[in-house]
Formats: structure tokens, C-alpha cells, sequence
């Protein structure tokens, strides 16, 4: 137990209030001097418009990545989900995107949506679609959107995987059962896969809401944030706060919101799969 | 400016705190230095640099593998990063404490931040050792952009310069003349303009290639004083000259008349070259960085090798600015204040800054190595002997602004400039974004300054004083009372000027300067 605690303390509870006390002053990464702000770099937080763009963003990852990835991913997993038992290789295809390191992902996608040269613009006009043909990672309108997309294909894969053993673990029987009772395909899902998943659903869920909360990578491979901080994140904007802008005090401050919103989203999930359990445990 | 005198106080004194006890003595190459382990282990250099694309890296690799075989005791140990992503990897390397020895910087105000933190390793005595044979290898004043306050802080190694590149044939086929004004220039985007020929290649993704035609349309219209004043994170950056709004109106104009190619913002730069060298652009505006793609054997096609020139950005007629003036800045090298190995690594820039190194550098990668001689009509093509008289001629060179600007207010310039081509500000929105970026900054930096007067009056804030008087002079205390309260100060100007004398008085809030009267500096 005293390890676990040591190791906690050190790797985990010391760099989080490290950071948190952080927030509290302005200073560069370059001059050891500090100045004492209190709650200067929250109070230009709230002022920020680059930090509300980056708030939206991080909502619309998490509700698209939540209505896209989570339906998809079930549906790959029942649908063929007993195909992918059998075929190996079709697992390792839906799983690829995610073993590929997200900076090949993030520069293979944008010669992809690349304006001049890409292969959507090209498809596009080879289509007649002229109207269609855009800016894509250089226009704020679709920037967040593409990388959305590419990162819905990259994790869908893993989602599907998760969801899939957690059909595993349904037993054979209810569903025999089932169908000797005459239950359509719908009705055995809609009352026995979905009840049963119910828990390793809002597990699934909530790594697509942590993740969308601290998704970084991809974006940064892909624009930047850019332009002009229409993809930007909570994590890029920290990013480019600390090591562009040379303002570490203030990049700690939104580290420190990110983390409360991660929290709190862990809360909410942890007391939904509470609630089943009890549930569970009433039937 | 007392403010700003205490600021520059605290932080070079916190760099002079850690430099102190890595000072190295001048010395020459042959003598191994103390850093030598006993045991006769190897000493081993950190490397960090861009140059990561052949030939560079290799004719890299030439010169240190002739510096270890010179020195057997050192070891250098090369990492390269590429350009956009080492921005930000040096800061958090530095930020963590465990600097590489020696480290690539561009000169201006990124490196003028290193040196204001204390984590950069002065040379100047290296330099003027042996009668300034050092010093002597450097062409023209290329060290004063190294140089603040007195102190020179590493070697510039690589000129790099900003122009218009065109493909020759596409101005043969519409029969245009080299542009001399912006007028003349705006003529010429319509001329070779055709539907599958933008008339320039813009590629933005990366924020900073867009600034750089606010940046000359601004040294242009109001002259590099104008600028420097503004710039200084310090001076009073009121950033008030109507120039300001109308270089980026100018700018705003050329997107407004479409002369870039589809969505410069998503473009990336490596892509707006390629629409420049497969002829889908005519015009192109880029660093000398790129003649290595454009020329024999680069990665533009073959029949493209020999249709590329280029011209100096076009004179903004009306403006204060030099007309002639060329953009550009100097690529170099500096050497960590918290090295292990100063000797070492002041030995091993010695090395890279030789003739035989600078040579084999020009031999194989054709740039313009700032070492005297490097250049010579054997080891230079056509391309770079142009090059290398066009600087010798250029009245001045003028640093790009996002060099000059301290970080977190040139960010704001850089995405402004991505907002004008998207339509999504105005120019009159980007300089009031930038002011009260600018008051942020000026705050910080003087919060900072207020807390080390408590060290008193003494030499060592008396000579930040004065080198804060004017930074890129050299100052030497002639004189002081007792106390050290009231201080003379002779300050020499860079290039040559008469020096005058600065007189100091302390106060409560630090140094201040006492005014004298004219004729009484004589």
C-alpha cells in the first residue's frame, strides 16, 4: 500500500498541485523570476475569446466524437461482430488506424485535404462539384470538422474492440433464449445487448469525453489550432500559451481547467455507472 | 525607461549570476581545456540544430567529424529538429533545465529573450582573444545582431534573406519587367495571372510566411527606427504610426485581389513551393533557405532548375523607410550558460566558424556562410555569388518582425495576418489587439524589474543600467563615487561612433539617468 501511495503522491498528486500553484503566477520557462498574479491569469481567462473558441471546439469534439464514434462502433460491433470473430484479418483492419502514430495519421490526412494538391479537392472537381471545393484545414469553418473526421476514423477501431468484448462477455444462452421466444433482431438488442453493455458503454463514453477533452495531437500535427485559432483547443491553446507565447503561468491556468472539466466529467460518468450498478444489484 | 532599467537589471543579473561560474578563459584550440575528465573520458557536446535536409546535414557532419578527428577528447553529438517543431523544443529543453551545449538560434528577439533569461554563454572574450582573430573571420557587422549590451552571445553562421522569386519564364512568355514599386508590382500580379497560374504561391499554414509582406510593406512606410522603438517589449510600444494600419491594409488589399493561390492558410509552405516550381504560381515569396530546391539536382523538376530569379521586395513610394533595404536575419550558433564544458564548446564554434569549415559548407550547400573569404567564385554557382554581392551592396539588412517582437505579441500579428487572408478581422482590430498585448507584456516585465532594487546600488546594476541606456552599444564605467550611488558610464555605439558619456543616479526604484548638458560631454 505505502508504495502505490509514494508512487501516487509523486507522479500524480505533486505535479497537479505543482501546476495548480503554478496558475497563480506569470513567468517564462526562460527567466527564473516569478511574479505573483493570484487569480490574475483566471480573471484573463474569462476575458479571452481565444479561450472560448478553444471551449467550443472541445465541445463539439466531444459531442461529435460521442454521436459518431459510439453508434458506429456498435454497429461494427453487433453487426459484425460474429464475422469478426471469425475473420482475424477484419479486426486488424478496423484496429490499423490506431497503431499508425498519430502524426503519420495527422500528415498522411492533410495532403489529403490539402487545398492545392489534395485528393478531396481533385475528387471533387473530377465529381463536378466545383461549389464543393474549399480551403478545408484553412478555412475556420470546416478546420475542426476535418480533423474531427480523421480522428473518427483512427478510433472508431478501438471503440468497436472495447464494445466487442463487451458482447463477449454476453452469455450464448439469453440470446438462444430469445430466439426461441420469436424476438426480432432489434428487439434482442434494444433488451438484452444494450441493457447488458449498458456499463461498458458509459466506460466507452467516458474515454471519448476524456479524450476529446484532452486531444492534442492530431490537431497540432494538422493545423496548429490554426488558422488563426479556429481549431484550437484547450490543449493546443495551452501548448502554444506555454512554449510559443512563452507564458507559463497562464498555460498552467488553463492545464487547471482543463483538468476541473476532465473531473467533472468523471464525476458525472462514475455516478451513471453507480447508478446501474445499483440498479443491477435492486433486480 | 527606469523601469525597464531594473527589469534588464534583473534579468541579465540572473543570467550573470549562473555565467559567472561558467566564464570560460579565452584560449586557444590546440591546448586541451580542463574539460577534459580524468581518466581521459571523452567530453561530450550537445548539438542542437535545424539543419536537418541534405546537403546541410551532411556537410554538418563533415565539419564536426574534422573537428573530433582534430579534437579525439570531444565528442559532439548532433540532434536535428525540424525548424517549425525546434521553436518550441528549445524553450521546453531550456525550460527543463538540461539545454544542449551548443543550440541553432535565429537572430533578433528570440534570441535576445535566450540572452535576457541568462541562458545563453557570452563569447566576447573568446572573440577578441589573440588580437580579435575571431572577431576578424566574421564579415561585415553580422556579430551585432549577437551582440546586447556589450556582451556577444554567440556566432551568426547562415545569412538568410527574404525576396520575390519568379519563374523566369512565365515572365519571358508575358514579356514583364523586374517590378520597382508596389504599384508596379500590383501591375504585374494581373499580367501573369491566368486561370491555372495564381500570380503567388502563399503557403500560410505555418502563420509566419503571410507577416513577412507586413513586415517589409512596414520597414517600407516608416523605417526601421520607427520599428525598433515599437518592437522594444520595454520602450514605450505605442505602435501609433498610421503605418502600421496602412501596411496591413496593403496587405489586406493584395488578398482582396486575389492574387495567392486557393486558401493560403491551409497551404502548406512545402506545397506553395511546389506550386511555385511546377509553374502553378509565377511568383513566390521565400528565404534564400529555398535555393537549394530550386537549383540543379533540388527537388524541383529538372526543367525548372534553370528558370527561377528573384528581386528585392518592391519600394513603397512615399514611404520613410529605406527603399533599398533587404529583410533577412542571420542564422547561428550560441552555447548554453549552464554547459558543463565551456572550453569545449567555445572550441568547437571557433571550429565551425573557420574558413576551412565555412568553405566546405559553401562548397556543398551553396549559402552564405558569414565567415570572410568563404565565399569564392570556385565553391559558389551564379545563384550564390548574386546572392552574396546583393548583401554586400544592400544598404542595410532589416530583421523581420516576428524576430523582433517579443514572442507572445508577434503571435499576435501572426494570427492576424491569418485572420486578414481568411476577412475574419481588420486592420485597425490587429494593432489595438497588439497594444494591449504589448501594455500586458510591458507590465509583466516591469513587475518583474521592481523587486531586485533591494541589491542597492553597486557595479554590477550600475553597467545593466547603462547597458540598458542603449543596447547595442558597448558600455564601460569610467566612474563613481563611493557609494556607488551617482556612476559615469562611456558608452560606445556599434560601427565606429563617438562614444559618449551617460550619467547614472540612484534612486529608490534603481538607476535612473541624469541629463547632461550638451557641451559638457566634450
Amino acid at each position: 500500500m505505502l508504495p502505490a501511495v509514494a508512487v501516487f503522491a509523486f507522479y500524480i498528486t505533486y505535479p497537479l498541485v505543482h501546476t495548480v500553484v503554478l496558475s497563480a503566477y506569470s513567468w517564462s520557462a526562460l527567466n527564473p523570476a516569478r511574479t505573483w498574479q493570484g487569480l490574475g491569469n483566471y480573471a484573463e481567462l474569462l476575458d479571452d475569446p481565444v479561450l472560448l473558441t478553444a471551449l467550443k471546439n472541445n465541445g463539439w469534439w466531444i459531442v461529435l466524437s460521442l454521436v459518431i464514434q459510439l453508434p458506429l462502433a456498435m454497429l461494427l460491433a453487433v453487426g459484425i461482430g460474429s464475422a469478426l470473430r471469425r475473420h482475424r484479418i477484419l479486426r486488424t483492419v478496423f484496429f490499423s488506424p490506431l497503431i499508425v502514430p498519430a502524426v503519420a495519421v495527422g500528415l498522411i490526412w492533410t495532403l489529403f485535404y490539402d487545398p492545392n494538391f489534395g485528393a478531396l479537392n481533385s475528387l471533387l472537381e473530377a465529381l463536378g462539384l466545383h461549389g464543393l471545393v474549399g480551403g478545408w484545414l484553412g478555412d475556420p469553418r470546416w478546420a475542426t470538422v476535418c480533423i474531427i473526421a480523421v480522428s473518427c476514423w483512427r478510433y472508431t477501431g478501438f471503440h468497436m474492440m472495447i464494445l466487442l468484448a463487451g458482447l463477449q462477455a454476453i452469455p450464448d444462452d439469453i440470446y438462444e433464449a430469445a430466439r426461441i421466444d420469436g424476438a426480432s433482431a432489434w428487439r434482442t438488442f434494444r433488451h438484452i445487448t444494450l441493457p447488458l453493455m449498458k456499463r461498458i458503454v458509459l466506460v466507452d463514453a467516458l474515454l471519448i469525453t476524456v479524450g476529446s477533452v484532452k486531444i492534442f495531437d492530431l490537431i497540432w500535427v494538422m493545423t496548429e489550432g490554426g488558422p488563426n485559432h479556429a481549431s484550437e483547443v484547450l490543449a493546443t491553446y495551452m501548448y502554444r500559451s506555454a512554449f510559443s507565447d512563452d507564458r507559463m503561468g497562464y498555460a498552467a491556468a488553463i492545464a487547471t481547467v482543463m483538468l476541473v472539466l476532465t473531473l467533472i466529467a468523471t464525476v458525472i460518468y462514475v455516478r451513471l455507472t453507480g447508478r446501474g450498478e445499483e440498479e443491477a444489484a435492486a433486480a | 525607461m527606469r523601469h525597464a532599467i531594473a527589469v534588464t537589471a534583473i534579468c541579465l543579473a540572473a543570467g550573470l549570476m549562473v555565467m559567472g561560474v561558467g566564464c570560460p578563459p579565452p584560449q586557444t584550440p590546440a591546448t586541451p581545456g580542463p574539460d577534459v575528465a580524468p581518466g581521459g573520458e571523452k567530453v561530450q557536446l550537445q548539438m542542437w540544430t535545424i539543419w536537418n535536409t541534405e546537403p546541410r546535414k551532411s556537410a554538418l557532419d563533415e565539419i564536426v567529424a574534422d573537428f573530433e578527428r582534430a579534437n579525439p577528447d570531444i565528442d559532439v553529438v548532433v540532434t536535428n529538429v525540424e525548424p517549425d517543431a525546434y521553436k518550441n523544443r528549445i524553450r521546453v529543453a531550456i525550460g527543463s533545465g538540461d539545454p544542449p551545449d551548443v543550440f541553432f538560434v535565429w537572430s533578433g528577439e528570440w534570441l535576445h529573450n535566450f540572452v535576457r533569461g541568462g541562458n545563453v554563454l557570452p563569447i566576447t572574450d573568446a572573440l577578441s582573444a589573440n588580437g580579435g582573430e575571431w572577431r576578424s573571420r566574421v564579415m561585415g557587422d553580422a556579430l551585432k545582431w549577437y551582440t546586447f549590451g556589450g556582451e556577444t552571445y554567440g556566432i551568426p553562421f547562415l545569412r538568410q534573406c527574404t525576396f520575390f522569386f519568379y519563374n523566369t519564364d512565365l515572365f519571358a512568355r508575358d514579356q514583364v519587367e523586374i517590378p520597382e514599386t508596389w504599384d508596379e508590382f500590383l501591375a504585374v500580379c494581373e499580367t501573369v495571372r491566368r486561370p491555372d497560374v495564381a500570380p503567388i504561391a502563399l503557403g500560410n499554414s505555418v502563420k509566419w510566411p503571410a507577416h513577412h509582406y507586413v513586415s517589409c510593406l512596414w520597414q517600407r512606410l516608416m523605417g526601421q527606427e520607427q520599428l525598433m522603438s515599437d518592437f522594444d517589449p520595454l520602450g514605450p510600444g505605442a505602435y501609433d504610426s498610421p503605418g502600421y494600419v496602412q501596411g496591413l491594409r496593403m496587405f489586406q488589399d493584395l488578398v482582396a485581389r486575389d492574387v495567392f493561390n486557393r486558401a493560403p492558410n491551409g497551404t502548406t509552405r512545402e506545397n506553395a513551393r511546389a506550386l511555385f516550381y511546377t509553374g502553378k504560381a509565377a511568383m513566390f515569396y521565400t528565404g534564400t533557405w529555398d535555393f537549394n530546391s530550386f537549383r540543379e539536382g533540388g527537388e524541383a523538376p529538372e526543367d525548372f532548375w534553370d528558370s527561377w530569379d528573384w528581386f528585392n521586395f518592391p519600394a513603397v513610394p512615399g514611404g520613410e523607410g529605406d527603399q533599398e533595404a533587404i529583410h533577412g536575419g542571420a542564422d547561428g550558433y550560441v552555447i548554453s550558460s549552464k554547459t558543463a564544458h565551456p572550453d569545449a564548446a567555445i572550441q568547437f564554434l571557433q571550429h565551425l566558424n573557420s574558413l576551412e569549415s565555412a568553405q566546405l559548407f559553401v562548397d556543398r550547400c551553396r549559402e552564405l556562410v558569414l565567415v570572410n573569404g568563404a565565399v569564392t567564385e570556385e565553391n559558389a554557382d551564379d545563384a550564390l555569388l548574386k546572392y552574396a554581392r546583393q548583401v554586400e551592396a544592400a544598404p542595410t539588412i532589416v530583421p523581420w518582425a516576428d524576430t523582433l517582437m517579443e514572442r507572445s505579441v508577434a503571435e499576435v500579428l501572426l494570427s492576424g495576418c491569418q485572420a486578414l487572408i481568411e476577412g475574419s478581422t481588420t486592420p485597425e482590430q490587429i494593432m489595438d489587439e497588439i497594444r494591449a498585448r504589448q501594455a500586458e507584456v510591458k507590465q509583466r516585465l516591469e513587475e518583474l524589474g521592481g523587486t531586485d532594487v533591494s541589491q542597492g546600488p553597486g557595479e554590477e546594476l550600475a553597467k545593466l543600467a547603462a547597458i540598458a541606456e542603449s543596447p547595442d552599444a558597448a558600455a564601460e564605467i569610467t566612474g563613481h563615487s563611493e557609494d556607488w550611488k551617482s556612476v559615469t558610464v562611456r558608452v560606445t555605439p556599434p560601427g565606429g561612433a563617438e562614444p559618449t558619456t551617460v550619467d547614472l543616479q540612484w534612486t529608490e526604484s534603481g538607476y535612473q539617468t541624469v541629463t547632461r548638458p550638451e557641451n559638457d560631454s566634450q
